[in-house]
């Protein structure tokens, strides 16, 4: 009896969170302090002035920070983007038809409502981790975003690009990723430069369940903060934090299922 | 020791578990927080029984 609790109070040691802001020191040249205001390096200091330290800790401006999400309509001369820090991209495996253009409109909805337009963001696009939505043409691409917002899904969706979405599903498979509901994908790759390869990380978000605006907007969400905080975490090899972000990430997509089963047993 | 004991203890102890897991692992929904306390409560119940059996075996 004594050695089983001795055996599972080791399990619960193992268990316990490491200290990640003792191993790695901030990246940032000013950060938040306890009491709410922004310490920074004294030279840092002297050539920013307070407000613009101020301002481009929102805006993210400087170079380096962290990881912004990004929307773009991208044609084939367009496709890969280039000086990006990473790239997605949402793949329908079927266009719209008459059936579920509604569902389509909503999904498009949905990833203009979540994702800011790339060019207008002041963060560096080398920050920008941007999820392309595919266009026939560039030209297309650049007249659907000119397009106001609610204009520009109609035309997205006459214009999307199901060669590009099917070649990505079609990569992302390849490294593992299973395709096996209605769609679409939201599908990111690390290194960028690895789409096609098997040994390649593929972040992917499956959007098949979705029924209504409130279920897309919440899985675009779910999207952005997997780019911000997780995607370095679960492309870098194996770590007791990606081994975290893992159990959440599965503990979150079976949790509520889980509850539905308990409630109707 | 008693079979419901055993399970109860296993049980408390998997919660206990759980709870560890819960800190660590920060859930973003209810469902979440809800698996990982319920798995390691089930596991250590049903192991509870058969960890004391083999401890009392190796006792005798």
């Amino acid at each position: 009896m004594p050695l089983r609790v001795f055996f599972l109070l080791l399990c619960a040691l193992l268990a316990m969170p490491p200290d990640a802001s003792a191993q790695e020191p901030p990246k940032d040249r000013c950060r938040l302090t306890e009491t709410g205001g922004f310490e920074c390096d004294p030279e840092d200091r002297e050539k920013l002035g307070p407000d613009a330290q101020d301002r481009d800790f929102f805006s993210g401006a400087q170079p380096g920070g962290a990881l912004r999400p990004a929307r773009l309509f991208a044609g084939p001369g367009m496709y890969p983007p280039e000086n990006y820090r990473g790239y997605g991209i949402l793949a329908f495996p079927s266009r719209a038809t008459s059936y579920d253009r509604e569902r389509h409109e909503m999904i498009c909805a949905a990833y203009i409502a979540s994702l800011p337009e790339s060019s207008t963001l002041e963060t560096p696009t080398e920050d920008q981790f941007v999820t392309i939505w595919p266009v026939k043409s560039d030209a297309e691409a650049r007249a659907v975003t000119s397009l106001p917002l609610d204009e520009a899904c109609p035309a997205a969706i006459d214009a999307y690009s199901q060669e590009a979405a099917l070649r990505a599903i079609a990569a992302a498979t390849e490294a593992g990723f299973r395709d096996d509901g209605l769609g679409p994908y939201l599908l990111a790759w690390s290194p960028p430069s690895g789409i096609g390869r098997s040994d390649v990380f593929v972040l992917a978000l499956d959007l098949s369940n979705v029924r209504s605006y409130q279920q897309a907007l919440a899985l675009m969400t779910e999207w952005n903060r997997d780019i911000e905080t997780d995607f370095d975490i679960l492309a870098n090899g194996f770590t007791l934090e990606r081994l975290r972000v893992k159990i959440r990430r599965w503990a979150d997509s079976y949790g509520d299922g889980f509850l539905k089963l308990l409630e109707a047993g | 020791m008693g079979l419901m004991l055993k399970l109860g203890l296993g049980g408390v102890l998997g919660l206990l578990l759980g709870l560890v897991l819960v800190a660590w692992v920060r859930p973003a929904t209810d469902g979440g927080m809800a698996i990982l306390v319920l798995i390691p409560v089930a596991v250590c119940s049903a192991l509870g029984p058969a960890v004391a059996a083999l401890f009392q075996r190796k006792g005798e």
